[in-house]
């Protein structure tokens, strides 16, 4: 397996990463907790003092949580548009991105000159196969993250910029056709589903049109079974994103075993989701993040609502870093008839319906427990035979045979659905 | 009537990226090159000297991703101004993310808010006249006629002529473009573009522009660059 990467930290032995971050730790915990008047107040409030903190022991043992909440209420109280990260003048300030902010404010996510994010995704790209003189097609879901983009021009790497929007398609495919890139960064459920009509209308033969690429990314949210098949027909290899927190971005290798995190950059646990212990590697628990990067930004022990499975397994690709996989939303999870269901565990059996096969589907939660699992799916309507009450059946005898639990199916045009979210995802778990 | 034809004074330059521009009728692909984001940055310096551009003060700018590469040079200018550059997309859905940054951030200026940005804040019950009261807004065209005649608002135009932007400073009867990178001809509803200097894509353009004159007067801000009225 080839192992050429952009940094060589991404090789970096196991004890030696480890005393990078402890190194890094230190340094940081150092500068919030004298410059961010969020986590002043929070270790204040705790008790602890950051100069007892002396190893990434001592760290664990008593260093206090943060999530967004934590942030939001600083926020609200001190009237901080920087959530207590930073000052607002602080002297290298350059710009605030922010959260997707699905739920109240959007969280404030302070940039000096270069965003980890970045970073992160330079590394990533560069594993995939881009190089200098390449072209990669830009298909980033919004432009929250501005323009000042500077790790690819530094790399040589010319971006192509489009929309993230089935209606951008047609120019998706000039643009494969004339630049031929090396990379399509990033795909989504909404865009699989355009790409699948685009080519079921017009003939076009997506082997040939995804030729030029040596992979793309797909972020949003998960994967599903039917589009990671289906991009295999279509020669096109897919590395699934997600976030490290927000910290910056992870991204699966060749291997497809997990999300790298880039543990040079943030100090991953893995904890019991209601609790502070430490779950082993390969079992669910709730990913907690702490930045070792970025001081703008001062994410420590930040408990970040995904759940995961980590392994600190070294990776067939060669990289040494931690990989994970993305299981949920805590607060998506819903209880019905005394079992946990995540949206990802219904994702396979909505696909597998013919008028159902774009995935898109909500969790109506009407309560902290249900007795019958609510949903309400989208369909194509060019795709439906028998009519809307049979494809209702149907979904439910499927869906409750797959779960073991009673459900409800309200159906709604994909259409509908797609309306309700930013270009590259919809809610998955609504109350409405 | 046009700018000084020429031939462009030197090479075709390598592209850093790969932007859009409309010709009227359809959409094409345009390269460009580090010398030209930076000529362009420029020419935005040359828009904030007339319009006043306080350092540590706030600029929101929104656009879509296909927009970047026009975006890049503004965005250089505010950074290198000293001002705090907050983004949200030009979408309808972004209108929370809008509002929460002018409450949280106050914005001295704002950039790209379209016609879906003003009715996704109109329909979340958000007051669109004291939203922008007080900010100079630099705007495209639909929403130009929509924010028109509000009071307490400084509004601005910027607007694409193919391959060129054209930047609005508030005083003069047109919108700037920038003479060190391109020659203009207007005639008979259609505009020829062509660049002066080295480009990543240096061959001439023509623009369908209807009701777009070059103005043969200069501008009250004292900025050299030619204006062109627009319908």
């Amino acid at each position: 397996m080839n192992i050429d990467v952009l940094d060589p930290v991404e090789l970096l032995p196991r004890p030696r990463l480890e005393a990078l971050q402890d190194n890094r730790l230190l340094a940081i915990l150092a500068h919030c907790c004298e410059h961010a008047p969020l986590i002043r107040q929070l270790w204040a409030g705790a008790g602890v003092d950051v100069a007892d903190i002396r190893s990434r022991a001592d760290f664990f043992a008593r260093a206090p949580f943060m999530n967004k909440d934590t942030i939001r209420a600083f926020r609200d109280a001190n009237r901080d548009p920087c959530g207590g990260f930073v000052r607002r003048h602080q002297p290298g300030l350059r710009g605030v991105f922010t959260t997707s902010g699905t739920t109240g404010d959007p969280t404030p996510l302070p940039r000096r000159e270069r965003s980890p994010f970045e970073t992160g995704y330079a590394r990533d790209h560069w594993h995939i196969g881009v190089r200098p003189g390449d072209h990669l097609l830009m298909v980033a879901f919004t432009f929250r993250t501005g323009s000042l983009h500077h790790t690819f021009r530094e790399l040589g790497i010319v971006p192509i910029f489009l929309s993230h929007a089935p209606q951008a398609l047609p120019r998706m495919a000039e643009a494969l056709e004339r630049f031929r890139p090396t990379v399509l960064s990033v795909l989504s459920n909404p865009l699989m589903i355009g790409l699948e009509r685009l080519f079921e209308t017009t003939g076009a033969d997506p082997v040939a049109l995804f030729s030029p690429l040596r992979g793309a990314i797909f972020g949003g949210e998960a994967l599903g079974p039917r589009y990671k098949k289906m991009a295999q027909t279509w020669g096109l290899e897919l590395f699934e994103t997600g976030g490290l927190g927000d910290v910056c971005a992870a991204t699966e290798c060749r291997v497809h075993d997990g999300l790298h995190a880039h543990e040079d950059m943030a100090l991953v646990e893995c904890l019991e989701p209601d609790g502070d212990r430490p779950v082993a590697d390969g079992e669910v628990g709730e990913m907690v993040i702490t930045t070792l990067c970025d001081p703008y930004v001062p994410l420590i022990r930040y408990r970040t609502d995904d759940l995961v499975r980590t392994t600190r397994e070294p990776c067939a690709c060669g990289r040494t870093h931690a990989r994970f996989k993305l299981l949920g939303r805590k607060g998506d999870q819903v209880i019905v008839g005394g079992r946990q269901v995540l949206p990802l565990d219904l994702r396979a059996v909505v696909e597998a319906i013919t008028p159902t096969r774009g995935g898109l589907f909500q969790i109506i939660r009407s309560g902290a427990e249900m007795a019958v699992l609510r949903l309400r799916v989208g369909y194509d309507a060019s795709l439906l035979e028998g009519g809307e009450a049979a494809l209702a059946r149907l979904l439910a005898e499927e869906i409750s045979q797959a779960l073991d639990l009673p459900v409800a199916i309200e159906l709604t045009p994909d259409s509908e659905l797609l309306k309700l979210g930013p270009p590259h995802k919809i809610p998955r778990v609504t109350t409405r | 009537m046009s700018t000084q034809p020429s031939q462009p004074i030197g090479r075709a330059e390598p592209a850093i990226a790969v932007g859009s521009w409309h010709d009227g009728v359809a959409d094409h692909f345009l390269p460009f090159s580090e010398v030209e984001a930076r000529r362009a940055t420029n020419a935005w310096r040359r828009i904030f000297d007339a319009t006043g551009l306080e350092r540590g003060s706030a600029a929101l700018v929104v656009a879509l991703v296909e927009e970047t590469h026009q975006l890049i040079p503004l965005e250089a200018a505010l950074d290198e101004a000293g001002v705090l550059i907050l983004n949200a997309d030009a979408s309808f859905y972004e209108a929370q993310r809008i509002e929460a940054f002018i409450r949280n951030f106050d914005p001295a200026c704002i950039f790209g808010l379209t016609a879906a940005t003003l009715e996704g804040l109109t329909e979340r019950g958000h007051d669109v006249a004291q939203l922008v009261a007080g900010r100079s807004v630099w705007v495209r065209d639909c929403a130009h006629a929509l924010l028109k005649g509000l009071p307490g608002l400084r509004l601005l135009r910027w607007t694409a002529l193919g391959p060129a932007v054209l930047m609005g400073c508030g005083r003069g009867d047109g919108l700037h473009i920038d003479r060190f990178e391109w020659t203009v001809a207007i005639d008979g509803g259609r505009a020829r573009l062509a660049h002066r200097l080295g480009a990543a894509a240096p061959a001439p353009v023509t623009v369908t522009a209807p009701g777009a004159r070059l103005l043969d007067s200069l501008c009250p801000c004292g900025n050299g660059d030619p204006l062109i009225a627009l319908f």
